[in-house]
């Protein structure tokens, strides 16, 4: 079921999204041959097509954000939803789909970005940044390797954690009978602080009980790097997973399509 | 064994009662009316029973089941609005019913659609209203549900179209099945209807066979529904 | 095409003249097949409980019978339907009859304008 969701979620956005990375990376390489070409020497021309391959990169990571934040909204909580809500699939199902195709989308148009720029920019730093990478695999070992899956998976659960918030509040404010938008405006707002809240009062704990002094065992430096790295996951992991768990229970028992 | 149960079912909007305490059961194999004025409640008790509202308090069992998601594939839905995609295509649509419904009858309904002239790469953008409609009304009878709730099928269509929507009611009954018609407009309906419910205010005015009603007071629904009704 | 019914009676009752109607009128022979209930009850644009009420009443009167496998079929009983006609005949004579004499046309009146039509 989840893969039949994601199928006609990709195929839903994509037609957005595709247009838009192909013309970013054809205005890198045009800039390329402006920008950074002494050869070219017209000015008008460079300054244009410069502004809007930057107007263009700064467009896509806003464009991507609020699509795939609408997307939800519409789906679920719009007409659509009269499609969506009675298929025979699980609320987390329709849920979970989304975020899916938010971080998919938020991490391929990044990397889109990130190609644009390497194209942009001369050979020289493209290599350079190669050689870095290479080298902290290839002498890093295992620390080197478990670096890159830290990384990745951090970056991956940090982008959904941009997302679920989000979709808690458009969740909690469609329980309200007037003013939705406002309500998840507000929502919001009242997460954020509940978050941080919390994230201080455990910073606080953690101080006060002086966790790392309870911890007396002979660790290496090494090994706090990674308990560190796991740590951050975990924190993110249960961040995203409570407002996944909030969502679900408003869609599934509170739900009034209009 | 009833299709559908409602137990003291109620649903308010802030202080607006939409249904009041409703109780309600219908067999299966019946094709039944829910008529009522615009505002009665005849959407909201629909919407209900496909799990888009929350009850305010009572039960609601679809074939003996809470409704949940689980009900879902118990039910074909046919809402008053267009649900569907504009960027879709026939056949996207037809293939996304197929995918996610295991009753879906792929072939009733590529027949049903070339009978009317729908080709599979018709684009929805490009569709008239009555198509859309049409098309929408067809996915839902091509599913072999065992609740069909439709929710005004044949407002705001011209008369040829009516007459297509009646047929395709009366050709997909099965004698499992229920069939729920929410509508304001009697006429024509009332011939395919075995019972009626009138709906005001929240409330159920009278809930009975259309037989009965004939010969109990010797007039057709349509007129006792404007006696009822009236302004 | 749907049939025609009017509000005043059930639509079963009305549906059973109408057959009998098309068994009179030769439509349906004695002793033919008819349509399925489904098919009866798309034509008539009638709910199929309701064509069902009104065939299986229609069976009681003997009107129709069923055969397991194969369906239903007009009866192929004359005196049934001869009896019938002459019982529509009656009816429509005496609703004539009290319509003319309701104009103020007196009885030989009336004898010499049915000679008259008949010989047209």
């Amino acid at each position: 079921m989840l893969a039949k969701l994601l199928k006609y979620e990709f195929k839903s956005i994509g037609r957005l999204f595709l247009p838009l990375y192909g013309l970013s990376i054809l205005l890198a390489i045009a800039n390329r041959f402006t920008a950074y070409n002494p050869d070219f020497e017209y000015e008008i021309p460079e300054f244009v097509l410069m502004g809007t391959f930057i107007t263009l990169l700064m467009g896509l990571a806003i464009v991507t954000f609020i699509q795939c934040v609408l997307r939800f909204k519409r789906n679920l909580l719009g007409d659509e939803g009269y499609l969506m809500m009675t298929l025979p699939v699980s609320r987390f199902d329709l849920i979970f789909s989304k975020l899916i195709a938010a971080v998919v989308w938020t991490v391929i148009g990044g990397c889109v970005g990130l190609t644009s720029l390497f194209i942009l920019t001369p050979y020289d730093s493209m290599v350079s940044t190669f050689h870095i990478l290479s080298d902290i695999f290839r002498y890093g070992g295992f620390n080197g390797a478990m670096f890159f899956v830290y990384m990745i998976l951090i970056g991956i659960l940090g982008v959904a954690a941009v997302y679920t918030p989000v979709y808690t509040a458009l969740s909690l404010g469609h329980i309200s009978n007037k003013n939705k938008m406002l309500a998840s405006f507000g929502w919001y707002f009242i997460n954020s602080i509940a978050v941080n809240i919390l994230s201080s009062g455990l910073v606080l704990t953690i101080e006060k009980v002086q966790l790392w002094d309870m911890l007396r065992i002979d660790i290496s430096g090494t090994m706090v790097s990674h308990m560190i790295f796991i740590g951050i996951i975990i924190i993110l992991l249960i961040y995203n997973a409570a407002h996944l768990l909030i969502t679900n229970y408003v869609l599934k028992n509170k739900l009034n399509l209009e | 064994m009833s299709i559908l149960k409602c137990v003291n079912l109620s649903k308010n909007y802030g202080r607006h009662a939409a249904l009041s305490s409703l109780d309600l059961e219908l067999p299966e194999g019946k094709i039944v009316g829910l008529l009522g004025p615009n505002g009665s409640g005849k959407t909201t008790l629909i919407k209900l029973i496909a799990g888009l509202l929350t009850p305010t308090c009572g039960q609601l069992l679809v074939c003996g089941q809470p409704v949940s998601v689980a009900t879902n594939s118990l039910i074909s839905y046919l809402p008053e609005r267009t649900y569907l995609n504009d960027w879709m295509t026939v056949i996207d649509i037809l293939l996304f019913f197929n995918s996610f419904y295991d009753d879906f009858d792929m072939k009733k309904a590529t027949d049903m659609l070339t009978s009317l002239g729908i080709k599979p790469h018709d684009k929805l953008k490009a569709m008239s209203k009555g198509t859309k409609e049409k098309l929408q009304l067809i996915l839902v009878m091509s599913r072999k549900a065992r609740l069909y709730l439709l929710d005004e099928p044949i407002g705001g269509v011209d008369p040829a179209a009516r007459d297509y929507i009646l047929s395709t009611i009366i050709s997909s009954y099965a004698d499992n099945a229920t069939v729920l018609i929410s509508t304001h407009l009697i006429g024509d309906v009332e011939k395919i209807l075995d019972q009626v419910i009138f709906l005001q205010n929240g409330v159920i005015k009278l809930n009975s066979d259309v037989d009965t009603i004939r010969e109990e007071h010797g007039k057709s629904v349509d007129s006792l529904f404007r006696e009822v009704f009236r302004c | 095409m749907p049939w025609k019914f009017d509000d005043s009676r059930p639509v079963y009752l009305q549906i059973m003249d109408e057959v009998k109607q098309r068994v009179l009128t030769g439509v349906y022979k004695p002793g033919d097949k008819l349509p399925s209930v489904r098919e009866l009850a798309l034509e008539a644009a009638v709910n199929p409980n309701t064509m069902q009420k009104a065939l299986s009443t229609l069976e009681s009167e003997n009107f129709i019978h069923s055969e397991r496998t194969s369906g239903r079929f007009v009866t192929d009983d004359m005196t049934l339907i001869t009896a019938l006609r002459k019982e529509q005949a009656e009816s429509i004579a005496d609703e004539m009859l009290s319509r003319l004499k309701a104009t103020g046309m007196q009885n030989d009146e009336i004898l010499m304008l049915i000679k008259a039509k008949l010989g047209e």
